[in-house]
């Protein structure tokens, strides 16, 4: 029996799309989502990866199918039809990638602003003031460091970083970390308190909110389980803002080649229960007011919150103990 | 976002394109094909991954990781590595005069098609799961991973043996190529193989587009030696000589 080749490309278009859609669903490639932020980017990338396997299987399948079918038999000599064109066939190869791109391309939209990429709260940043120089004149400093106070609505600057959810704009988070990256480590102030650590705590299903400097050069504070990133940039202010949604420990990775030693730059991010985090706040506070602690943090300020970081890897230790101690250059005073 | 994102609609038309193109032919399964096609595969996939990272708020997971790496090779490796590879097969005749030699090639192409995929591919893995690109010192749950991605470079790095090996000796003692070894309709084919100085000793006559297969519109002119007699002479058809001696001297 012969099957009509109308009948076998619908079953094949058929299959093709069950199996992009229970692959786009069941790939398992990402690594568990741990904020709501997280659940929205996997979403998107869901829906971008069933379009990619039906794209890929349809390439990939014509290809083996011309390989099989269409190749040259020995001795044959003759060419193939000559078929110039087909207007029909070219409106539809145009019209797939333009639709799948403008679907993606609003959606990711949807999903940024969802984010709270486009929080116009988020811009706190006072930008760059290019001061005019004559030679030999000494740098007064490039940076505009008064940053003028944040007014409402204030639209003239885009985000750097990812605000509060829609829904959450001008309110402000319910925990605040100052997050200040240096060769080669991260530094969590904690503003309300004063506590300063080298690794994050911060409570479950709470908002959290990190406002991100750099010290020397650029850095990019990168949570992969919370799918949120965000350069550190010298004299400029970013932020992140989430919701974490699971108990556990993750990795913070610094996500910007810094110098020699930035593979190394990594610490952890622990999402505890409320009862932990107070817990773990009310023992930092405890250590910053005995007075024999805090002359010791005092003389060694950043480092302690610097030696705290995880040595996951043998290398890194030999490294740490070979590397210039970038904090003996240039000490941040985050211990008053 | 979107304008990142457009330039998937040309790259689209043209993969499709080369599809329609193979399809319904009579593909010579050589080298230089293979490659060709191997491009398109891999072409593909760095297309699509490429379209994924125009999206913001994907990218901002994926910016400055591995995923970024394997997009990027798909897309520089696999889109011109193995374009290049497919011209040198197909041109090697025409610039030396002598055929590369087939088995070694399809050889080639096997060992290069698995090493840039075992290199490359868990990459995107790699990146999704949180090894950022520029790095020495990686987590150890990476290190299976990495692992076969060593593997696959070393395949890599084995596969252009056969290549080296291949145009060496063919260069010196290949099989003689001859004018056209491919029957291909393109201008190029007509002149010997290297090319004399100045291209053609006598003036050629085109009385076929180059993409005229299958139109019976075959130049004899054009035909290898050993076919040509038993070619027929389109209706129209002037030989070269009487053309010659019919246009106005220079
Ligand atoms: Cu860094």
């Amino acid at each position: 029996m012969k099957i009509p080749s109308n009948i076998l490309t619908l079953l094949a278009g058929v299959i093709l799309t069950l199996v992009s859609l229970w692959y786009g669903q069941n790939h398992g490639l990402l690594p568990e989502a741990a904020s709501d932020e997280a659940a929205l980017v996997d979403g998107l990338f869901n829906s971008m990866m069933t379009v990619s396997i039906g794209l890929f299987i349809l390439v990939q399948g014509v290809l083996i199918i011309s390989a099989i079918r269409f190749r040259r038999r020995t001795g044959d000599n003759t060419d193939g039809p000559p078929i110039h064109g087909n207007i029909p066939l070219e409106i539809v190869w145009t019209a797939i990638p333009a639709v799948i791109v403008l679907i993606i391309g609003v959606y990711s939209f949807d999903i940024y602003k969802a984010m709270g990429g486009f929080d116009p709260q988020a811009a706190t940043d006072p930008g760059i003031t290019q001061i005019a120089m004559l030679p030999g004149e000494s740098v007064p400093g490039l940076i505009d460091s008064s940053s003028p106070p944040k007014t409402r609505h204030a639209h003239n600057h885009v985000a750097l970083g990812v605000g509060a959810f829609p829904e959450d704009e001008g309110r402000p988070a319910d925990v605040n970390v100052d997050v200040m990256g240096l060769q080669y480590a991260w530094i969590f102030t904690y503003p309300d308190s004063g506590v300063t650590s080298g690794e994050l705590h911060i409570p479950v299903n709470q908002e959290v909110q990190l406002n991100i400097k750099a010290q020397d050069v650029l850095h990019a504070f990168w949570l992969p389980e919370f799918r949120l990133k965000q350069d550190a940039i010298p004299g400029r202010d970013t932020e992140l803002r989430f919701v974490p949604r699971h108990i556990g420990t993750y990795p913070v990775i610094c996500a910007e080649l810094c110098g020699a030693y930035h593979g190394a730059m990594n610490t952890k991010l622990y999402v505890q229960s409320q009862e932990e985090y107070d817990g773990w706040l009310q023992e930092q506070i405890a250590s910053l007011n005995d007075p024999n602690q805090a002359i010791a943090m005092r003389a060694i300020a950043p480092p302690r919150a610097a030696l705290t970081l995880n040595s996951w890897h043998p290398l890194q230790a030999k490294w740490k103990s070979t590397q210039p101690q970038p904090w003996s250059r240039s000490t941040p005073s985050t211990s008053q | 976002m979107i304008t990142t994102m457009v330039i998937a609609v040309p790259t689209g038309i043209k993969v499709f394109g080369w599809l329609a193109t193979i399809w319904g032919g009579k593909i010579q399964l050589n080298s230089a094909m293979l490659f060709a096609m191997g491009f398109i595969s891999m072409f593909v996939i760095g297309g699509i991954s490429g379209v994924m990272v125009a999206a913001v708020p994907f990218d901002i997971h994926v910016h400055d990781t591995y995923f970024i790496v394997a997009h990027l090779h798909y897309v520089l490796f696999g889109g011109s590595v193995f374009g290049i590879y497919s011209a040198i097969y197909h041109w090697f005749p025409k610039m030396t005069g002598r055929m590369l030699n087939e088995p070694l090639g399809i050889v080639h192409f096997v060992l290069t098609f698995i090493g840039m995929n075992l290199t490359f591919m868990p990459m995107h893995e790699l990146g999704l799961l949180g090894m950022n690109r520029r790095i020495a010192l990686y987590d150890p749950k990476f290190a299976t991973l990495n692992l076969v991605c060593t593997i696959g470079t070393y395949i890599l790095a084995v596969s252009t043996l056969p290549f080296l090996a291949n145009a060496g000796w063919s260069w010196i003692s290949g099989k003689k190529a001859g004018n056209n070894p491919w029957r291909a309709l393109t201008f190029e084919w007509m002149t010997t193989s290297p090319p004399a100085i100045e291209n053609f000793e006598q003036l050629p006559v085109l009385t076929s587009g180059p993409y005229d297969y299958g139109s019976g519109k075959r130049n004899p002119q054009m035909e290898p030696e050993e076919s040509q007699s038993n070619v027929e002479a389109p209706p129209g058809f002037i030989p070269p000589e009487e053309a010659r001696a019919g246009s106005p001297e220079p």
